[in-house]
């Protein structure tokens, strides 16, 4: 049952390579029924994790090597957005991929992608997270690389490098945390009290570790990869610059923090402060930047940038609200700049609009699309009652709350910057334009429904934060055993 | 705190009443006049705006936790953006541009500022906050939304942001904005801030904040060009004294409650007081010779209001004021006590300037349907006050009406009066420096720009728009950073340095 998440997309990626160029219709069959049956049983999965069984499974790769996945709260909120928003994102790509050329690779490649990262969420030990991110790394590539011009192999071997440099500190460190520790399992709260005293061994262990996860997640200085490998088809922007990849970095280092070190040694080993500085200094140079992007898809990679560092920065703080808040923004991010990407790639391929200066009457022209747009825009600065309103309070408090009021400050701010790197794209889409308002459909209903769907998501995150089932109770209860069972 | 607990929690006390009769009557006229006067090609524009507006401001009275509170105070600040850019001049849209910037800056000081307040409290109920126990976070917290009051009111050196407001959303928006809008910020001191249990040092800058402002603002406004601008200078003044009264109680708790009481009725008579005036210079102007006296005698009852000459409501407000003033002691009440009668002169002076330049303004004539909206914000000036008695403060209540204190209330309108007169007698004329409505924040686009110049001046041949120094610089520098040989190089480097850093 636990590997039908990972063993679902890995067949349908198969099956649609089988059934090759031509066979569209079966093939996009295969896919969408692939998700639904993927979300149903992530679903189900989260359900019995919130019953408190917490299944495992493993899978002998060798001596002394095994490949193992669990199922907690924390691993199936991350492998929910990935399964749930795969199935929204393939109805997306149906639409806009539909006078593409090389659509059996696209969707191979794709499927696969979101089996690695299904096994990231899921991974049981360092070993084999280490295992499935890597994977996940190699079957990006021929997404980026989709169009086959020079530019994007560029960006694509940019990508290659980096990933690699990234997967090769974190081998070195995983290699080394088994050397002091044995083999060791994702605990909360920490899964090293036996190797305590090899302070500097941990310490490197951690800043190698960290390195890795922090290339896919870009972390400034280490984000070079993520503004290129826009030229990227749309959906592969959405769903995997925005969601899948670079969340499986930051979730890595969720992972790390809470689950490997714990929150406690972390502190006490001095290693959460710098990382909490590196991301504070992301957020606020990546929205600067931002600030002056006139590529659309470039904006929004810079405004990924600074969100992820908000996720990192939450972790580091190493307080119950701060991680919480770290986890729901994983799924508030994920929602709201997915409707962001699908915005400015359905803006492409209707209007051939990619840029801010030509997005006069764009509002007119696609209303509904620039409507969802608008509210996830104003949900990611932080407007309430909107989704990234609930996570930013959780963030901003655990700030407060662990003492670092600079932390509480980066935050507000880096909400102030967001509202001045989004409201130029509102006001420019209001402008007088060459657009006209469209006779029936303003775009490929393929196109526009899933936008409509994941703008209403950030809607209805936010206003139901309070829920039991939201992302951010999910995301409170699932760090409550980091934090020796601690209940808001 | 309590995360994301208690959302959406709604009272309706004393303070909700006061203040959501406020906000709606005047939201309500201010819509009234705008619907009747503006022209149709807009209109559904416009209300596209001034609904959520209203609503967000008139909820906030109601709100009774901080969440609630921030999404009602988000709503109406980002909607009014709309009202302030309605026309599409491009003073406009540098005023909506300007006015956005400052709402980010002061929404993102009011969320630190709540979520302070809320942890420090351990819950996120208004009603928690008020009642904090001095401590270094209720002091953070405090100063941050007092930060955010600041930026809403146009506080020093902020001043122009409520000239620059009025002066460009059409009348009924602008008579809704000095009404109700600014209002928030009185409402926002009285529920957030824990009166009484703030550092002396908090209390008076805040003291001395409101003071300057309110003197600085008449100062520049005397010199303003239009009638809604010399308004907005009024404004920024009057919301001065509102600090003051908010600085004065916050941390010795003798002056607790009488500085509350003096915050809503300031609040309560300003409110009504400018609202009135905004729609009576939209009205007057363009009104036939004979009528034109009647409108102007008529505006002359708010413009009395806000000097506080005797059985206004404003008389009773900076009774109220003086009362909180009194119950101090130390070196800075009692200067401020001996100021506070200059402030009426100030006041004096810049509604004899408003009179002045509105002589000169001339508009389309009005329908007689603009009437009622101005008609019944003026018989709430002459009663609010009054009503509300709770409001007027009980001190008030009884010394209010001896000779002596009617004869304090006078003077310093008599005496900017007979100013003006010696002035004209003796043939002075004042220098004419036409300020426009916004002043230095006009300014600000400018200096960013000189000082990026500045710092760009070595790469001088880029082309002008370029120039923004300090984004190009991060841009510069990020170009070189994710070239090949200086990512690797990074990539290496950040590693050892996390390493060397932590192995400390």
């Amino acid at each position: 049952m636990l590997w039908l998440p990972i063993l679902i997309p890995a067949l349908a990626g198969a099956l649609t390579f089988l059934l090759g160029e031509r066979r569209t219709r079966r093939r996009n069959t295969v896919n969408l029924i692939a998700a639904t049956a993927a979300a149903a049983a992530t679903l189900s999965l989260a359900g019995a994790a919130f019953q408190g069984t917490a299944a495992q499974a493993s899978l002998p790769l060798g001596p002394g090597l095994q490949l193992a996945v669990r199922g907690d709260l924390t691993g199936l909120l991350f492998a929910c957005v990935v399964t749930l928003l795969w199935g929204v994102t393939l109805v997306y790509a149906i639409g806009y991929m539909s006078h593409d050329r090389n659509r059996a690779r696209f969707f191979g490649f794709f499927a696969w992608c979101i089996a690695a990262a299904n096994g990231v969420a899921l991974a049981r030990d360092p070993l084999s997270l280490f295992v499935f991110y890597e994977i996940l790394s190699l079957c990006t590539y021929p997404l980026v690389v989709h169009s086959g011009t020079p530019e994007a192999i560029a960006a694509g071997r940019k990508y290659l490098l980096y990933a690699f440099g990234g997967g090769a500190a974190l081998l070195a460190g995983t290699a080394w945390l088994v050397a002091i520790a044995g083999p060791v399992q994702f605990t909360p709260g920490g899964a090293l009290l036996a190797a305590e005293s090899h302070t500097f061994a941990l310490r490197w262990v951690f800043a190698l570790m960290a390195a890795g996860f922090c290339v896919k997640a870009a972390l400034m200085p280490l984000h070079g990869w993520l503004p290129s490998a826009m030229v990227a088809p749309a959906p592969v922007s959405s769903l995997l610059h925005a969601v899948a990849v670079v969340k499986a970095g930051v979730f890595g280092i969720v992972r790390l923090v809470n689950d490997l070190f714990g929150p406690e040694l972390a502190t006490s080993l001095g290693v959460a402060q710098p990382l909490a500085l590196a991301a504070a200094v992301t957020i606020g140079v990546a929205s600067v930047i931002a600030l002056r992007q006139d590529d659309l898809k470039r904006r929004l990679a810079y405004s990924t940038v600074a969100q992820l560092a908000y996720i990192t920065l939450g972790t580091a703080l190493c307080t119950p609200l701060a991680a919480a808040g770290a986890l729901a923004h994983l799924a508030h991010h994920a929602v709201m700049k997915i409707t962001m990407f699908f915005t400015v790639g359905s803006l492409g391929q209707t209007l051939h609009v990619k840029v801010l200066g030509t997005m006069g009457g764009v509002a007119r022209r696609m209303p509904l699309t620039m409507a969802s747009f608008s509210v996830a825009a104003l949900a990611l600065a932080g407007v309430p009652p909107l989704a990234g309103f609930a996570s930013k309070w959780l963030l901003a408090g655990g700030a407060f709350e662990s003492g670092d009021w600079w932390a509480l400050l980066v935050y507000v701010s880096g909400g102030a910057l967001t509202l001045g790197y989004m409201v130029p794209i509102l006001l420019a889409s209001v402008r007088p334009g060459a657009h006209e308002p469209a006779e029936r459909w303003e775009s490929d209903p393929r196109m526009l429904w899933p936008i409509i769907a994941v703008a209403l998501a950030s809607v209805v995150f936010g206003v139901s934060a309070s829920a039991p089932w939201s992302p951010a109770r999910w995301a409170l209860a699932a760090v409550s055993p980091v934090f020796g069972g601690w209940t808001p | 705190m309590t995360a994301l607990g208690s959302a959406w929690l709604w009272v309706a006390d004393s303070t909700s009443v006061l203040f959501g009769s406020l906000f709606a009557l005047v939201w309500l006229a201010g819509g009234v006049h705008s619907y009747v006067t503006l022209p149709s090609a807009g209109k559904h524009r416009f209300f596209a705006y001034y609904l959520p507006a209203s609503l967000g401001g008139t909820a906030t009275a109601f709100a009774g936790d901080a969440i609630s509170f921030y999404a009602c105070f988000s709503l109406m600040s980002l909607a009014s953006w709309g009202l302030v850019t309605h026309s599409g001049t491009n003073a406009s849209r540098q005023a909506g541009a300007i006015y956005l910037a400052l709402t980010a800056l002061g929404e993102a000081l009011l969320l630190a500022g709540l979520v302070a307040l809320s942890s420090a409290a351990g819950s996120t109920e208004l009603s928690a906050f008020v009642n904090l126990a001095p401590s270094p976070g209720a002091t953070f917290g405090a100063a941050l939304v007092l930060g955010a009051v600041g930026v809403k009111i146009g506080a020093l050196p902020l001043i122009g942001i409520l000239p620059l407001t009025y002066a460009t959303a059409p009348a009924g928006a602008a008579a809704a904005l000095a009404g109700a809008s600014t209002k928030v910020a009185a409402l926002t001191l009285v529920r957030l801030l824990p009166f009484g249990a703030l550092p002396v040092a908090v209390s008076e800058a805040v003291m001395v904040a409101g003071l300057a402002t309110t003197f600085v603002a008449v100062a520049v406004g005397l010199f303003a060009v239009s009638a809604r601008g010399v308004l907005g200078y009024s404004s920024a003044s009057q919301m001065g004294l509102v600090m003051l009264a908010a600085g004065s109680g916050l941390a010795d708790s003798a002056a607790t409650e009488l500085a509350r009481g003096a915050i809503l009725t300031l609040a309560l008579h300003h409110g009504f007081a400018k609202a009135a005036l905004m729609l009576g210079s939209d009205v007057v102007p363009g009104l036939s010779p004979g009528m034109r006296r009647l409108g102007t005698a008529l505006l002359a009852l708010p413009a009395l209001a806000l000097v506080g000459v005797p059985l206004t409501t404003g008389f009773a407000a900076k009774y109220a004021l003086k009362d909180v003033l009194l119950a101090l002691s130390g070196v800075l009440p009692e200067t401020v006590y001996a100021l506070l009668p200059w402030t009426g002169v100030g006041t004096a002076l810049l509604m004899l300037r408003f009179f002045r330049v509105l002589a000169n303004e001339r508009t389309a004539a009005r329908s007689a349907a603009a009437w009622p909206g101005w008609v019944v914000l003026l018989l709430a000036t002459a009663s609010a006050a009054w009503l509300w008695p709770g409001a007027a403060g009980q001190a008030a209540e009884r010394g209010m009406l001896a000779v002596p204190a009617l004869v304090t209330a006078l003077w310093p309108g008599l005496l900017a009066v007979m100013l003006v007169v010696a002035l004209r007698l003796a043939r002075v004329r004042p220098p004419r420096w036409n300020v426009k409505p916004g002043d230095l924040l006009l300014l600000a686009p400018l200096a960013v720009g000189a000082a990026d110049a500045a710092l760009a001046l070595p790469r001088s041949r880029r082309p002008m728009r370029d120039r923004s120094a300090l984004p190009a610089l991060l841009l510069r520098a990020e170009r070189v950073w994710v070239s090949w040989p200086v990512a690797a190089t990074a990539f290496v480097v950040f590693v050892l340095a996390l390493s060397a850093l932590t192995a400390g």
